[in-house]
């Protein structure tokens, strides 16, 4: 084997670890955000329905957007790496489902600690922001022109940011509005 | 349409849409889009609004003629 091939399928297997110790952290993390200390998250009868039309206009988010990068490089070559391209499109549905369910009032569940869930927000924020801002420094992030996956991290950041911004928009509306 | 006879009923139990709704297991914000007509609950919360009110489901949410 090339050493090349060798050096991708070292990144491609740190990647895979990485991914799973995060979905351990994930859902470690969930039952830390949870005040009955589960892992899953409870939602009443009209929060279940919004969060589905949330998932549904989230998929055809991505759809639409993996359809356009997938046409693009009939184009012009885009100058990202292929674990960039395919975050892009997660990016975009994941956030659209989240502001769409915080703008309904069915993002925050029944037993979610919001403060406790916003420190973790923040600090994951803050993480992913650092690891893109290192990167950024080290000159890892760009390789022979080419965006390298410590865009993923600015993308998480941005989309911990954007959820931010839609729940302040939410609570400011809530405020002006309706209550008693 | 508005539920104004929800309202008042839990008005006049002295409850906020935060109280009734954890008294009834659902979020604030059901509560409050329930009384602005935009979502019509279940039978199941119907039922659990109207004992949490001491209410029938007739007044609470029959529509009026």
């Amino acid at each position: 084997m090339e050493l090349a091939n060798k050096v991708e399928l070292g990144r491609s297997a740190g990647l895979a670890a990485g991914i799973l110790v995060g979905l351990l952290f994930a859902f470690i993390l969930m039952r830390y955000m949870n005040r009955d200390h589960k892992a899953k998250t409870e939602y009443d009868e009209m929060q279940k329905i919004i969060r589905n039309q949330g998932y549904m206009y989230g998929f055809y988010t991505m759809l639409t957007v993996e359809c356009i990068l997938a046409l693009i490089p009939s184009f012009v070559r885009i100058p990202a790496a292929p674990i960039v391209i395919h975050f892009i499109p997660i990016f975009f549905g994941v956030t659209v489902h989240a502001c769409y369910c915080i703008w309904k009032g069915a993002y925050v569940g029944l037993n979610t600690n919001l403060k406790r869930y916003l420190v973790v927000a923040v600090i994951a924020s803050l993480i992913n922001f650092l690891s893109f801002y290192m990167a950024w420094k080290n000159g890892g992030l760009m390789v022979d022109g080419v965006l390298q996956a410590p865009f993923v991290n600015l993308l998480v950041a941005l989309m911990f940011a954007i959820i931010g911004i839609a729940g302040l928009l939410r609570k400011a509306a809530d405020r002006e509005g309706t209550e008693e | 349409m508005k539920n104004l006879r929800l309202k008042a009923a839990r008005a006049g139990k002295d409850l906020s849409q935060d109280d009734l709704a954890k008294l009834t297991g659902v979020s604030r914000q059901t509560i409050s889009a329930i009384e602005k007509g935009d979502y019509n609950p279940t039978i199941n919360l119907c039922i659990a609004i109207c004992k949490v009110l001491g209410r029938t489901l007739d007044e609470l949410f029959w529509p009026e003629e």
